[in-house]
């Protein structure tokens, strides 16, 4: 029987479609489309006469809150293991940027290396322990983890500023050449971001995307079929604690200095509301929701002493109004289309 | 015959309960064996004590000759014994066709493949494809798994088990909840798996009549231990087993 003849078929029985065919190849080009549009405008608005430094400076942190939140819900909405610590990554991310680029070398790139080498030992150190847990004990002991890398801030005061923060990093360079944090550096954002979603993409779509799914639906059951679910719950938390990570590191460089601030826990909680208001059943949802928890952090608090007032009550309304994020509002319209 | 599945003196207790005791009986190769028993009477302990899924407080499990106790269930999986579950286990957000394919890309150990277009993995699809066709649920293969019926689940999960490609498939009450018409349709296609591919199939079943319809031997326990074993005439005779379990009906 063939892919039509089923469709039609459930259809005449009433039945639900809710098919894993039934996005085919058009609601998937249109929206990579919209994507590589949306990309392409943010890439190109600083060049226009709307834009100024002020612009430049917040939509580049909005993006690199979108890599944040972006590697936070994958790790949520494709394995289901919901951290609640994943700013201690962002935060050290940033923490070893910044005196990697002290210290070592203002090349961006080789920082974002480096730290990539970091963050992959650290986070499969800490992995070991974490994913052999899975629901409220995992939630509960990442929190634990984000406190534990706070307070080494000021254990290691001496390295870290402390509650002064790490201040005084370099303008970071691009293979020998100063790109400082202007249009180039913007655009560095961008490309990181961009590939950032493409990995995530890449991956979901893969048999290990599966057996991460796998994992979230029945960890029991994906035991029973072989599924070793500590190496795969090891390898996304990993994968997302080193993309959280790259975005510190643009971060420190791109804001010159970091505080303890970054990693609280506050800090990861504002994260995961970000992403699940995106919708973790997209990939390109959470990253929408944090860059745009991000602006409307930065422009209300602006004026308005009380955001978390405004993000709780925010959240509750997409929570009840919209339970599958941004992201889920997207493929429901690509579905009726 | 060979014996796929060695159990001996096998307990487990749990915090002074022996839950299973001193169990000791062995599975032959393409034989339907079934264990029957009151609730309580151990079945399911037995069902991980054999599949990984428990550690036994003492005792031995043997895989084709294999000491296999103490180790985790990827393990049992990995030497052909893979078990279904009393309560329909399967990915209800993934598609018919992904539930099996999971398994069947688990069992060809390529969990870890980059490969992005799923599909295209041949010896996969077809190994889907055939399972799904064994198991007559070809025509539902894109559908998401959680709107399946329930006799549809039960199905799906012996076709989940099928696509690890089992040396022995420990079924755990596969007739839980399911309608006259679909049991007909699980116990021919349970006859049918063995007869085509010469599965063994280790039966947890409180369909008495089924048990003794479709059994090679069966095993009766009683309050963790074992009070029978013998083939459906011998056990319809047994005096302990007519006291304790049968002659209670």
């Amino acid at each position: 029987m063939s892919k039509k003849q089923t469709v039609v078929k459930d259809r005449a029985e009433g039945r639900v479609e809710r098919s894993a065919k039934a996005t085919p190849n058009l609601k998937r080009k249109l929206s990579v489309g919209l994507i590589a549009l949306g990309v392409l405008t943010l890439a190109v608005f600083p060049l226009t006469a709307a834009s100024n430094p002020y612009y430049e400076a917040l939509f580049g942190k909005a993006m690199i809150w979108g890599i944040l939140a972006g590697s936070l819900g994958f790790l949520v909405g494709q394995s289901g293991l919901v951290s609640f610590g994943h700013a201690a990554w962002y935060g050290f991310g940033a923490y070893a940027g910044g005196l990697i680029n002290i210290y070592i070398t203002s090349d961006i790139l080789a920082s974002l290396m480096l730290v990539a080498v970091l963050t992959t030992f650290a986070s499969v150190v800490c992995g070991l322990v974490l994913t052999r847990l899975s629901g409220i004990s995992f939630a509960i002991l990442t929190l634990a983890l984000g406190q534990v890398v706070y307070s080494a801030v000021f254990v290691f005061s001496r390295f870290t500023g402390g509650e002064d923060g790490l201040n005084g990093v370099p303008l970071p360079t691009l293979l020998g050449v100063e790109i400082g944090v202007g249009y180039g550096f913007y655009l560095l954002i961008v490309g990181v971001l961009v590939l950032t979603l493409i990995i995530l993409y890449v991956l979901a779509a893969t048999p290990m995307g599966s057996t991460w799914k796998a994992i979230r639906e029945n960890e029991l059951r994906s035991r029973f079929i072989g599924i070793r679910v500590y190496m795969e719950k090891l390898v996304i938390y990993a994968l997302t604690s080193v993309l959280a990570s790259m975005a510190g590191v643009l971060y420190v460089a791109f804001n010159g200095a970091v505080s303890p601030e970054l990693l609280q826990w506050q800090q990861s909680g504002e994260v995961l509301v970000a992403a699940i208001t995106g919708g973790t059943g997209t990939i390109v949802g959470p990253a929408l929701g944090g860059a745009a928890v991000y602006l409307l952090h930065q422009t209300i608090s602006a004026s308005f002493r009380d955001w978390p007032i405004v993000l709780g009550v925010g959240f509750i309304l997409v929570i009840i109004l919209l339970p599958q994020g941004i992201g889920g509002l997207m493929s429901r319209r690509e579905r009726k289309s | 015959m060979t014996t796929v599945l060695r159990a001996s003196g096998l307990s487990k207790h749990f915090h002074g309960l022996r839950a299973v005791s001193n169990v000791s009986f062995s599975v032959e190769a393409g034989s339907i064996h079934s264990v029957i028993g009151s609730n309580g009477a151990g079945k399911t302990t037995l069902f991980n004590l054999l599949s990984g899924g428990l550690v036994p407080t003492a005792g031995a499990v043997e895989v084709s000759g294999k000491s296999i106790t103490n180790r985790p269930p990827e393990y049992f999986v990995a030497l052909g014994v893979v078990r279904t579950f009393q309560i329909t286990s399967i990915f209800s957000e993934l598609s018919v066709w992904e539930n099996v394919a999971l398994a069947v890309r688990s069992h060809l150990g390529r969990n870890y493949s980059l490969r992005v277009k799923k599909r295209s993995d041949r010896q996969v699809s077809e190994s889907v494809s055939e399972i799904l066709r064994s198991v007559n649920l070809a025509s539902r293969s894109s559908v998401v798994a959680g709107s399946l019926s329930h006799g549809e689940r039960r199905v799906l999960e012996l076709g989940i088990g099928l696509g690890l490609d089992p040396t022995i498939m420990l079924l755990d009450e596969p007739m839980a909840g399911v309608s006259a018409h679909d049991r007909h349709v699980l116990r021919d296609l349970i006859l049918n798996l063995r007869k085509e591919s010469g599965l063994t199939v280790l039966l947890v079943e409180h369909d008495v009549e089924l048990v003794f319809d479709i059994s090679d031997r069966i095993t009766v326990m009683h309050q963790g231990s074992v009070i029978a074993d013998g083939s459906p005439a011998a056990i319809q005779q047994n005096e302990a087993v007519r006291a304790s379990y049968l002659g209670a009906r």
